[in-house]
Order: structure tokens, then C-alpha cells, then sequence
């Protein structure tokens, strides 16, 4: 047990927030989630790229939020009262990622977790699949949210209080 | 005259005298119209001659103050003066505009010449009193300044003891003072005398004064005297230029305004006096034109009476000669006749008109009265002939005289027939009674019958009742399950409403699992980010989460279950209206059963009502025929009394006084020929059976007769 705390401590926690897009699960780092809100009223910004739908007022912080699922290229869906948004942190900004809804926190050992099929596509879509985690024989694809935030052009959340 | 309509008399009678009326009213209407005329002319001279009158008096007030200045002088007199004097021009102007006579409009321009005249002249007079009032001023404000240095020259030298100088000093101061006091009266009577000795007396003093200048020797009384002479030689000068002013002014009053003023009034005095003439000449001659005016009226009315008169007169003649008699005579004749009274009186002769037509009238009917009363006695021979081809009366009274002589004829005919026939009806008779015997028994038989199917009947009619009740019971039965059926149906209305706040309930129930999956996960989240300090509290969160989703699986599974039971329900609901649609089937089909049952139960019984009257008929026609049959026998012995009395008919018609020619054409009655009848030409002759010429066959008769023995 003191093993695991200090793997913990020194490799960060293997847990993961799974979360559902259609009829798939993914898993994001939980130590990059800050939070997860109910769907809040999103106030569309103008000129940004479709999938950003616009910012919310979290508690007094203007964060940015981005559709999960125009982000992959899926269909877009309405949302429901099971649509979640998923706060995250990731090199040193905060981002909004609305998601069908939450499912549970699990934990997927790196010994489950594979390295990202090497798709030589260049879209840059296959840029924020971090690996493939197996759990109880299902796949869930792990998202690098690090390079997704940096790869997208999100505006800051204080570029927008500027 | 006499040929026209009554209307058309009376019409133009009325024309004639409207026509009349009309004249006497053009007449009237024209003098009215003269002596308007007149008048307005008359009263347009009135108001010249006011105008004149005005202008006369203004004039008068204009002059008054003229006179009130020349002795007053003041600015008041000369503003009253500018007043009247502008009345006067605008009346001038108004007579100017209104008086059209050349002669007086003549007039009335020399007056305006005059006026104007007369105002120049005036001005010009108070510009003269201007100047006569300056120096006037003057002579006051010099001479006592003289007669001061005169006095002051007298004193010194008397107190210097120069009694030449105080002398001479002294009889200028009396020269000066007699001056004076004649300027002063002059003033008063401007007469030349007094301006004369002004001018005398102020020489003496100029006389005095030369004596003192060359006697004084003091230089102060020198300067005295040198401003005496100074101011002797302005008040002269003042003096004589008064007096000319005076005279001026004079002149113009006297030569200018005192002639316009008297001028001005004989002018308007003329106008006045020239309407005037025009009015004395137009007075009578008005007067004497509205005199002639009411004497035309009056006899041309006289004639139009005279007229109306005649008129009325030759009306009433021509009316007269067309009507014969007062319309009253004739009344009273005519409501005689309309009583049947023929007995008239006709005074007089030579009747004439409406008269003699009621004459001639009253003639005709006692003609036909005479002929119908012959009639009346039983007498058909005599001839009568219509008065023409219209004599609606004469022909209706000759084809009644045919008509009732063929008629009689004919019923001489009859009773002869009627005879015959008799026997006819005796035979006829028997056969019926024989028939009306063998009917009798045949009804027997048919009664028996018709009462056995009338039992039949009442049997059906009391199982139909039976039946209509079963078949009512079932109609209220299913009823009743219909009824049963409807509750069932809501009740089940009920579970599906409350199946449905289920559903709602465990969706909040869904939605509370959510939020702490929610939650739970969130508090997850935390624990990570707390490290190694928060992994009870992450064990802790597992837990919550877990319980949130088993309460989301217990969620779904009552919902299956909620939604698997509304299905139940509304299978049970469809199955339910079925059975409801079915069991109204059977109530209609129930009641339809009950109706017709009804109806056969009616039925039946008005079957039963109809087989007893048809018995009733039966027995009817039964006492009928047993009727019949004694009928019959009868009617045997009424065809012989029938024979007997045709026999004293014929005696009895056989009275009546018939002509030959009506008579000849049958001059037996038991041996004419039918074909006679038809040819007798009497209106409503009836075709006569050649069976019933005497002598016939009975037998063939009665069967000829047959068609009408159905009857019976």
C-alpha cells in the first residue's frame, strides 16, 4: 500500500474520469479534471471554429467550452438533462468540454493501458489520443487532454476577461 | 252647347269664370305695380329734399361759428367749424351721389363749388386774425412801456425843476394816451375815423417828443427819450399793421364768407323748392292714377260677375234640356219601379231627354208585366215578340213560355211512361225477393267461419305480449352490463392516470441518482487532487456513487415495470370497448325483437278488432237482405199505386192552355214517336227508352235493367 501511495505520489494517479460520447466510453486523467458541472447556459463567441459552442460563467470565471463531440467530427447532438461539462486543467488553462454525460472514476493500471495506434493521418484528430485503456475487456480510449487544449484554438479563459 | 258631356259643360263653366278671375287679377296687378312705382320715385325725392334740408342746417351751424370766432377768436370755434363744415361736405357728397335730376345735380355741384369756396375764405380769415392778434400783442406790450419813460422823464425834470421838459413830456403822455384809447376803440368798430385819429394823435406825440430833444440837455432823460422814440415808431408801425390785418379780414368776411354763407342756403332752398315742384306734380297725378285704378277693377269685376252669371245660367239650361225633368222627379219614379210599381203618371207633354227614355222605359216593362201575368193564369197561347234583338227581358220571357209549354208537354209524355214502367218494377221485384233468400244462408256459413279465425287471433296477440317481456328483460340486462362496463372502463382510466404520476415520480427519483453519480464523481475528483490524503474520502465518494446507481437500476426496473402495466392497461381498455360495443349490439338487437313482438301483439289484436266487424257486417248484411226481401214485395204493390197516380198526373197537366203549334206536333199522347220528342225542341228534353213504348216485352226489360240490379 505504501508502494501505490508513492507511485501516486511520484506518476500521478492512474485514475481515470470515463465520460460518453455516443455509444463510447473515454477516460480523461483525473488529476487534469477541476470539476464537473451540469450544463450551464453557454453564451455563444463569435468568430471561433464550430466546436467552440462559446464560454459559461462558472462561479464567477468565464471558462471556455468546447463540444466534445463536433471536436471528434461526430454528429452533433441536442443536449439533454444528462449532459455534463467537464472542467479541465491542463497547461495552465482552463477548459469546458461538454460530453453526452459522466459514467464513473475508475482506475486503469499502465499495465492496460496501450500506446496510440500509429495513424500517420495528418487531420490531427489522432493528436489527442493519448492510448487505448482495457477495462473488463472494454476499450476506452484515453484522451491526452494536454496537447488537445494546446493544439486547439481556444481562446483563454483570460484572454477573454482581457 | 247641347251636344257636349255634362263634365265637359261644367268644366268650361268653371274655366270661364277662373279665366274671369284671372283678368281681374291682372288688372289689379298692374295698377299695383304703376303706384309702386310711384311711390318709390316720390319717396326718393323726400330724401333729397331731407338732404338739402341737412345740408341748410349744417351750413347755418358753420356760419354760427364763424361769427363766434370773429368775436372770440379762440381755437375751440375753428375745431366746431372743421366738424360742421366736414358734415356738410360728406352730405354733399351723398347728394352728389343720389340726386339724378340734371337740373338739381347742377345745383348741388355749385353749392359743393361754393362750400369749398367759402372754407378757403376762411382759412384765409384766420390767418388774417393771426396777424391782427400779433400786433395787437405788440401795441399792448409798447405802449405802456411809452408811457412809463414819459412818466419817468416828466418826474426828473420836475424834481431838475426843466419845466419845459416836464411840460412837453406831459402833452406827449396825453397824445399817447388819446392814441391809445383810439386804438382801442378801433378795435372795437374798426371804423377809419378812429385808426385816423390814432394816426393824428401819434404825431402830436411825435411832435412833443421832437420839442424834448431838442430842450433836453440830461444825459439820462436823452436816454429815455431815445427809447419813447424808439418804441412810438414800432407801436405806429404795429398799429397800422393791425389795421390792415383788420381790414383784410374784413374784406374777405364781408365780400367772401357773408355772400357763400346766404348763397349757399338759396341754392339748397332751390333744390328743395325743384322736388318739390316734381312732387306737387307727381302727388295727384298718383292719386289720380290709383282713383282710375279701382274704378278699372270694379267694373271689370262687375263684368266678370255678369259673365259668371250668364255663364251658370246656360249651363244649367243645357243641363236641363238633356236631363227632360228635375233629376229628383226621376229619382222618385225609378224608387217606384224598384218596388214593382208600374202605375206612373207622366205630367205634362212634349217630354224631352232623360225624361222620356224613363217614359218610354216605364212603358216597356208594363208591356212584359201584362204578358207575365197571363202566364200566370195557366194561358200559353199568346205570342210574345222581343222590342229587338237585345231585348234580354222579352227573349228570357219568350223561351220561359217555350220552356214551361214543352215541359208540360213533356210531363204528359212521362206520366204516360211512368204507366208502363210499373209493371216493369212489379216483375223486377219478385226475382229480388227469391235472391235475397238464397243470400241468407250463404251468410250462415261465412259467420262460423270468420268467428273461429277470430279465436286463432286473440291466442297470437297474448303469446306475442308473453314474448315482447323476455325479449324487454334481455334489452334491460345488457343494459345493465353496458352500464357495468362504462365504470370498468374508468376505473381502468384511473390506473393508466395513476400509472403515469409514477413515471413522473421516478424520473425525479432518476434525476436525484444523477446528481449524486454527479457528485459523487466530482468528489472523486477532489480526492485525486487531495492526494494520498483523500483516498478514504475517494472510497467514501465510490460508495455514494455506487448506491446512486443501484437507485438508477431500481429507477429503470420500476419503470419497466409502470410502462409494462399501462400496457396491460390499455390492452384491457381495447378489450373492455369490445365487449361494450357487443353488448350494445344486444341491447338494439333486444329492443328491435321487443318492437317487432310489440308490433305482432297489435297487429293481432287489431286482426281481432276486424274479424268483429266483420261479423258485425255479416250480421248487417244478413237483416239487410231479410230487409231486402220484404222490400222487394213492396215495391211490387207501390208500382201498381205508381200506375194510378201517372193517371192522375196526366189528367191533371192535361188543364194547362197550350198552343196548336205546341200542341199539333202530339196530338195523342199514347201514339207519339220518341223521334218527335227529340225534334219538339224544348230546352232540357231527356232521350226516352224505345223499350218503354207501350206494348214492350217485360221480360226483355228487366234484362236491360241488370247493370243497376248489381247495386243492390
Amino acid at each position: 500500500m505504501a508502494d501505490d501511495d508513492d507511485d501516486t505520489q511520484s506518476e500521478g494517479t492512474d485514475k481515470y474520469l470515463l465520460f460518453c460520447l455516443a455509444d463510447d466510453e473515454y477516460g480523461v486523467p483525473i488529476d487534469l479534471v477541476q470539476s464537473i458541472e451540469e450544463l450551464h447556459h453557454i453564451v455563444p463567441v463569435p468568430e471561433m471554429p464550430p466546436y467552440v459552442k462559446g464560454v459559461i460563467n462558472l462561479r464567477g470565471t468565464v471558462i471556455p467550452t468546447v463540444d466534445m463531440r463536433l471536436r471528434f467530427g461526430m454528429p452533433e447532438r441536442a443536449y439533454d438533462d444528462r449532459t455534463c461539462i467537464i472542467i479541465v486543467q491542463a497547461t495552465g488553462r482552463v477548459v469546458g468540454f461538454v460530453v453526452d454525460t459522466v459514467s464513473e472514476v475508475h482506475q486503469i493500471p499502465k499495465t492496460d493501458i496501450q500506446s496510440a495506434p500509429d495513424f500517420t493521418d495528418s487531420s490531427g484528430t489522432d493528436r489527442a489520443v493519448g492510448g487505448i485503456g482495457t477495462v473488463d475487456g472494454e476499450i476506452k480510449i484515453l484522451i491526452d487532454m494536454e496537447r488537445l487544449v494546446q493544439a486547439d484554438e481556444i481562446p483563454a479563459s483570460d484572454d477573454l476577461h482581457e | 252647347m247641347a251636344q257636349m258631356k255634362l263634365r265637359t259643360k261644367i268644366v268650361s263653366g268653371f274655366v270661364a269664370v277662373v279665366a274671369l278671375l284671372v283678368v281681374v287679377s291682372a288688372v289689379a296687378i298692374f295698377f299695383l305695380a304703376e303706384a309702386r312705382t310711384g311711390f318709390v320715385t316720390y319717396r326718393g325725392w323726400a330724401r333729397d329734399s331731407n338732404l338739402m334740408s341737412n345740408v341748410q342746417g349744417n351750413m347755418l351751424m358753420v356760419r354760427m361759428n364763424v361769427k363766434d370766432f370773429l368775436i372770440r377768436g379762440t381755437q375751440q370755434e375753428v375745431d366746431e367749424y372743421r366738424g360742421y363744415y366736414d358734415t356738410v361736405a360728406e352730405l354733399i357728397e351723398t347728394a352728389t351721389a343720389e340726386i339724378q335730376n340734371p337740373e338739381r345735380a347742377a345745383m348741388v355741384e355749385e353749392i359743393k363749388t361754393e362750400v369749398e369756396r367759402y372754407d378757403r375764405y376762411f382759412t384765409e380769415v384766420i390767418a388774417f386774425q393771426g396777424d391782427r392778434d400779433i400786433h395787437y400783442q405788440t401795441l399792448v406790450d409798447v405802449g405802456p412801456r411809452i408811457e412809463r419813460n414819459l412818466t419817468l422823464i416828466l418826474t426828473s425834470a420836475r424834481e431838475d425843476g426843466d419845466m419845459v421838459a416836464a411840460y412837453n413830456a406831459s402833452l406827449a403822455t396825453r397824445s399817447l394816451l388819446l392814441a391809445r384809447l383810439y386804438a382801442m376803440k378801433f378795435l372795437d368798430t374798426n371804423a377809419r375815423a378812429d385808426a385816423d385819429r390814432v394816426e393824428a394823435e401819434t404825431n402830436t406825440m411825435e411832435e412833443y417828443l421832437s420839442i424834448l430833444d431838442a430842450e433836453l440837455q440830461n444825459p439820462t432823460r436823452r436816454a429815455l427819450l431815445e427809447q419813447v422814440r424808439t418804441f412810438s415808431g414800432e407801436y405806429f408801425k404795429g398799429f397800422e399793421k393791425m389795421v390792415e390785418a383788420i381790414y383784410a379780414r374784413n374784406g374777405r368776411t364781408e365780400n367772401g364768407l357773408d355772400k357763400i354763407g346766404p348763397n349757399v342756403a338759396d341754392l339748397a332752398n332751390q333744390v328743395k323748392l325743384s322736388v318739390q315742384a316734381d312732387q306737387d306734380a307727381l302727388g295727384p297725378k298718383l292719386q289720380r292714377q290709383m282713383y282710375l285704378a279701382g274704378t278699372v277693377v270694379v267694373i271689370v269685376s262687375i263684368v266678370a260677375i255678369v259673365a259668371a252669371v250668364l255663364t251658370a245660367l246656360l249651363i244649367v239650361r243645357s243641363v236641363m234640356k238633356q236631363l227632360g225633368a228635375d233629376p229628383a222627379a226621376i229619382e222618385a219614379i225609378m224608387k217606384r219601379l224598384v218596388i214593382g210599381d208600374t202605375d206612373v203618371e207622366f205630367t205634362g207633354t212634349g217630354h224631352k231627354g232623360v225624361y222620356r227614355s224613363v217614359r218610354e222605359m216605364v212603358e216597356a216593362i208594363r208591356a212584359k208585366a201584362k204578358s207575365l201575368s197571363r202566364i200566370a193564369d195557366n194561358d200559353f197561347t199568346e205570342e210574345i215578340v222581343p222590342a229587338s234583338d237585345v231585348d234580354a227581358l222579352g227573349i228570357a220571357l219568350k223561351t220561359m213560355q217555350e220552356s214551361v209549354a214543352d215541359v208540360l208537354t213533356q210531363a204528359i209524355q212521362a206520366s204516360q211512361q211512368v204507366q208502363a214502367g210499373a209493371g216493369q218494377v212489379s216483375q223486377a221485384s219478385q226475382d229480388l225477393s227469391q235472391g235475397a233468400t238464397e243470400q241468407a244462408s250463404s251468410l250462415e256459413e261465412i259467420s262460423s267461419s270468420v268467428n273461429e279465425i277470430n279465436g286463432q287471433s286473440r291466442r297470437n296477440a297474448d303469446n306475442s305480449v308473453e314474448a315482447n317481456n323476455l325479449a324487454r328483460q334481455a334489452a334491460a340486462d345488457a343494459e345493465q352490463g353496458n352500464e357495468q362496463m362504462t365504470q370498468l372502463r374508468e376505473a381502468m382510466t384511473n390506473i393508466s392516470y395513476s400509472s403515469e404520476e409514477i413515471t413522473k415520480v421516478v424520473k425525479v427519483i432518476d434525476d436525484i441518482a444523477f446528481q449524486i453519480n454527479l457528485l459523487a464523481l466530482n468528489a472523486n475528483v477532489e480526492a485525486a487532487r487531495a492526494g494520498k490524503y483523500g483516498k478514504g474520502f475517494a472510497v467514501v465518494a465510490d460508495e455514494v456513487r455506487n448506491l446512486a446507481v443501484r437507485s438508477a437500476e431500481a429507477v429503470k426496473e420500476t419503470t419497466a415495470m409502470v410502462e409494462e402495466s399501462v400496457k396491460n392497461i390499455e390492452r384491457g381498455n381495447k378489450m373492455t370497448e369490445t365487449t361494450a360495443d357487443k353488448l350494445s349490439g344486444i341491447v338494439d338487437g333486444s329492443t328491435k325483437v321487443a318492437q317487432f313482438l310489440e308490433e305482432i301483439a297489435a297487429a293481432s289484436r287489431e286482426q281481432a278488432q276486424a274479424i268483429d266487424q266483420i261479423t258485425e257486417g255479416l250480421s248487417q248484411v244478413d237483416r239487410v237482405t231479410q230487409s231486402n226481401t220484404a222490400s222487394a214485395e213492396e215495391s211490387a204493390s207501390a208500382s201498381e199505386e205508381l200506375a194510378s197516380q201517372a193517371q192522375q198526373l196526366f189528367s191533371v197537366v192535361a188543364q194547362f192552355k197550350l198552343r196548336d203549334t205546341q200542341w199539333s206536333n202530339r196530338p195523342n199522347a199514347l201514339e207519339y214517336a220518341p223521334a218527335e220528342v227529340a225534334s219538339g225542341g224544348g230546352v232540357g228534353s231527356r232521350p226516352v227508352r224505345e223499350a218503354v213504348v207501350a206494348g214492350a216485352d217485360p221480360h226483355e226489360v228487366i234484362a236491360l235493367d241488370d247493370d243497376d240490379f248489381d247495386r243492390f
